[in-house]
């Protein structure tokens, strides 16, 4: 494993719920999600830069909607 | 960062064990050096990873490096097998782990010679099992409790059913009707066992 | 990462690998067509004839074969009997497993990837206009069927 550096994340009390409901939704530590979720904004935004756009599409219904990300 | 542990695998003609180096995260250049390696042995062949440009596939890594990452295993300084794999962005579909996320394997190939779709007798064996070990390694060190998922190629689909004891999700529409294979904590722990 | 394994772990089973095919993955999207396209009429009539009458020369049911195949009946029976069906490559290759026959060219039947060349299409239509459908293959059926087969198998 390569060295770790650690940091203070400071988040309101809205924040840090829903940090807490994810963790427990998702079964991971508060690390872990956090970690889970800069890796999903490096794919995506990774995937923007080369020109793709990101859809959510409704199961039943197959309405598409795109997700902007900044 | 590349960082490699001492594995085994099993040469078939001689029935000893080799020792073998795991490699986690392949540089690109090594990675160029297998595609050119192994392409020469699939010229002809109809085996369905033998299509695959693992230069095209190491993008993956070059655009995402926190998300995706490529492990080898190599034995007298050859490549015998690759493995490209996703940390992120995927969850698990079993409906019992539902949601949860877990560690995919995009690809997984073992060396032309090593393959019986390519040589009726193939070198060594033990790179599938390295593999699935070190998916379900990786999974845990992620806190994802182990939990690996992937699509299978059809001629593998019973050693991931009956070998490695995964729970077959069925023909998956959106994946050219590719088998999809999930493991649960149960047998996540059956197969660390062995 | 370190791998953490024994010896005793790694041989534990070991045989059951032996020669098992471990590749997981994707089809090879370059011999793939990214979606599929509806293939010319008689080019997909031949893919249909060809698996039904190579299914009855190997004296299988529709039941039979899509369990030696691991596919689903109904994906079957659309092969056969529904006109312009694509199935999921999945299926084909399973189907060119089963029944013997080239997967390259069983891909670019079904309209599963790229035909490369006029060739296989003159062939396609050459055998659908003598492939009939019958219950039990009569000798020019057969004779049609064993000749495409050689075809694929001896093509560029």
């Amino acid at each position: 494993m390569s060295d770790r550096k650690t940091m203070t994340l400071n988040l309101t009390d809205a924040e840090m719920n829903a940090l807490e409901e994810l963790c427990r939704k998702k079964d991971l530590s508060k690390t872990a999600l956090m970690r889970q979720a800069l890796r999903l904004y490096q794919l995506i935004n990774a995937r923007l830069d080369v020109g793709e756009k990101l859809y959510f599409e409704h199961e039943k219904s197959k309405a598409k909607s795109e997700v902007m990300v900044l | 960062m590349t960082e490699t542990s001492p594995v085994f695998l099993l040469d078939r003609a001689t029935r000893k064990l080799r020792d073998a180096i795991f490699v986690d995260d392949v540089p690109p250049e090594l990675v160029s050096q297998v595609q050119s390696a192994w392409s020469p042995h699939f010229a002809g062949s109809t085996a369905e990873h033998g299509h695959w440009d693992w230069n095209k596939k190491y993008e993956l890594v070059e655009q995402a490096p926190l998300v995706y990452r490529v492990f080898g295993i190599v034995v007298d300084e050859e490549m015998q097998g690759l493995m490209l794999v996703s940390t992120a962005g995927k969850n698990c579909r079993e409906t019992s782990q539902n949601g949860k996320p877990l560690v995919y394997i995009e690809y997984l190939a073992t060396a032309p010679w090593n393959s019986a779709d390519i040589v009726a007798e193939p070198r060594f064996s033990g790179v599938g099992k390295i593999f699935i070990r070190a998916a379900i390694e990786l999974s845990l060190e992620e806190e994802f409790g182990g939990r690996i998922g992937l699509h299978s190629l059809p001629q593998a689909e019973t050693w991931y059913r009956d070998v490695c004891g995964m729970t077959d999700l069925g023909a998956d529409t959106k994946y050219q009707g590719l088998h999809y294979f999930e493991m649960t904590p149960q047998q996540i722990e059956a197969f660390m066992r062995g | 990462m370190k791998m953490k394994m024994t010896k005793d772990w790694f041989l534990k089973n070991i045989d059951r690998e032996d020669k098992a095919i471990v590749s997981a993955g994707t089809f090879c999207v370059s011999q793939l067509q990214k979606k599929q396209q509806p293939v010319e009429h008689m080019t997909h009539s031949a893919f249909a004839m060809l698996v039904s009458l190579s299914r009855r020369k190997k004296g299988l049911t529709p039941e039979k074969l899509s369990d030696m195949a691991r596919i689903d009946l109904d994906e079957l029976v659309s092969i056969e009997k529904i006109s312009g069906y694509v199935p999921e490559p999945r299926t084909v290759c399973q189907l060119a497993l089963i029944l013997n026959l080239p997967e390259d060219k069983l891909l670019q039947l079904s309209g599963n990837a790229k035909a490369r060349d006029q060739w296989l299409q003159n062939q396609a239509v050459k055998f659908a206009a003598r492939a009939q459908s019958m219950e039990k293959l009569n000798r020019e059926e057969k004779s049609a069927l064993e000749e495409f087969v050689k075809k694929l198998s001896e093509s560029p």
